[in-house]
């Protein structure tokens, strides 16, 4: 019982300790913008913010845009899915082939990835279509990685007792291949969430495309300080939520998978 | 020929294939679409732009950029990363902090950074060390985690001073996940950079790219997205072998 009690009080220690130190944050900040030791132009005070953040959520604009970002993410983690599933499968089969493209994925994702959004622009136009692709080329590589390592990662033995008990291939895949790697090809579908939300709301932000990332920069470009901060909780509010949600799902799915 | 020299022909075969396939795409592509250059135009704008100074003018600026907000990240990250795996509670506390801020679109600091920076260089190398920081304090926090306690309990056997556990134990057995978070970091901050130049630039490749696109210059864009693709290949294919060395040094 004393271990018990002891975890749960430095859970405890941690959460008040995060509360503390947000708290001081805000103070701190408030008091250094309020008193003009740094200028409005650059932060808004957190009081401002708040006010702000409760006029935003009585707009429509802000449901708009909302709707907009989660509208575009959800099509992008479908097709996503879609994508990095067969790119992860395939990767498993053909060895070779993932051994060729990893290079040339890693070096293609970070940045080229970013710079091929005119081109997309180029054939789609200044729409959702455009977002959503490159949210997809984005989203769908974490997908493929986790599949595929979820694949090659299943012990031998369990494809020996298929083996042995003559499953046809279609029962290898269904009953033991696809159970055996849900727990990382579920870590994976996370991923994947993660990088199309990132990708949405940047493609939104640079090419004024609708939904919150547009917002965003709109509100700097008009120098709406406020806006832009209010804007930013609001993002990142959303994101921490999105996450954590599935983090909590990818856990359930891990622990009683075993 | 052994094995493997026969996969690593397979691998360079399959990688050549891909990059055909990408030149046909595009090939088909562009009979449909007025807007996209067939790959004979892009091979022109190529050579026109390989030799002309402003590319590798605006490459220098970019990659300027990124190695500085690379370094900035890195020596932040260390440092981060190393005060929050010494200690327990330290590291019970900002993990949550950073896996949350993990999952946030960085991109959206990008109004404070340039409030706070002004335009220019600055923003651009924050937002790369922005964007950066986080896989190397990442691989920092696990790598200060996993240090053998084997190995810690014979420096301790053998009395050895703060330093010396410090230097002799600690460090050796982080270089390697460090060194794979940088890696990471690397192509991490050349997309801040670009994508900071992209929103708002008078240099550096994004504003080529912008420039380009706003002109209608589009295989000249094509050429630049190719070219930063070759550089940042080169420069991770560089890293990946000093990785390797450093894991046979390891005697992993």
């Amino acid at each position: 019982m004393k271990g018990a009690s002891m975890r749960i009080s430095r859970k405890i220690k941690t959460r008040l300790g995060h509360l503390v130190v947000a708290v001081l944050f805000v103070a701190a900040l408030e008091t250094l913008v309020g008193s003009g030791a740094v200028s409005q132009l650059v932060m808004s005070r957190p009081s401002q913010i708040w006010l702000r953040l409760w006029e935003d959520l009585a707009t429509s604009e802000l449901w708009l845009s909302l709707a907009t970002t989660v509208h575009e993410v959800s099509i992008a983690l479908v097709l996503s899915l879609l994508v990095g599933t067969s790119l992860g499968y395939a990767f498993y089969c053909f060895r070779t082939f993932r051994r060729a493209a990893e290079p040339l994925l890693v070096a293609f994702y970070s940045a080229p990835a970013v710079l091929l959004y005119p081109v997309f622009m180029t054939l789609l136009g200044q729409s959702s279509a455009t977002v959503i692709t490159m949210a997809v080329v984005l989203g769908s590589v974490p997908i493929a990685i986790n599949v595929a390592v979820g694949f090659a990662g299943i012990e031998p033995i369990w494809r020996k007792v298929g083996q042995s008990l003559n499953a046809t291939p279609r029962q290898m895949l269904l009953r033991i291949m696809i159970p055996a790697a849900t727990p990382v090809i579920v870590t994976g579908f996370r991923l994947g969430l993660t990088f199309a939300l990132i990708g949405v709301i940047a493609l939104e932000f640079l090419t004024y495309s609708g939904g919150l990332g547009r917002l965003i920069s709109w509100r700097y470009f008009i120098f709406d300080t406020n806006g832009v901060y209010s804007g930013i909780v609001i993002v990142a509010v959303l994101s921490i939520l999105v996450n954590s949600l599935l983090g909590t799902l990818e856990r359930k799915v891990r622990s009683r998978w075993v | 020929m052994t094995a493997k020299t026969a996969t690593k022909y397979q691998v360079l075969a399959i990688q050549l294939i891909v990059g055909v396939g990408v030149i046909a795409f595009l090939f088909f592509a562009s009979r449909f679409n007025s807007f996209l250059p067939s790959p004979i135009a892009v091979f022109i704008a190529g050579g026109d732009l390989l030799a002309r100074p402003e590319l590798y003018w605006n490459l220098g600026v970019t990659l300027y950029e990124a190695l500085t907000g690379l370094l900035i990240a890195t020596v932040l990250g260390i440092g981060v990363g190393v005060l929050a795996g010494a200690n327990r509670a330290a590291s019970e506390f900002l993990s949550p902090i950073i896996l949350a801020l993990y999952s946030v679109p960085k991109i959206i600091f990008l109004p404070v950074l340039l409030m706070v920076f002004g335009v220019g260089l600055p923003p651009k190398i924050a937002n790369a060390a922005l964007h950066a920081f986080f896989p190397i304090v990442l691989n920092s926090m696990v790598g200060m985690s996993a240090v053998n306690r084997l190995h810690l309990k014979v420096a301790r056997s053998m009395v050895a001073s703060r330093s010396q556990i410090v230097f002799k134990v600690f460090l050796p057995s982080m270089v390697l996940p460090v060194f794979a978070g940088v890696r990471l970091g690397l192509g991490l901050s050349v997309m801040g950079a670009l994508l900071a130049e992209l929103f708002e630039a008078q240099a550096g490749v994004g504003y080529l790219v912008h420039q380009f696109y706003a002109k209608g210059l589009i295989a000249e864009m094509i050429v630049l997205i190719i070219v930063v693709f070759v550089v940042i290949l080169s420069i991770n294919a560089g890293m990946q072998r000093i990785e390797n060395r450093l894991n046979r040094w390891r005697g992993a």
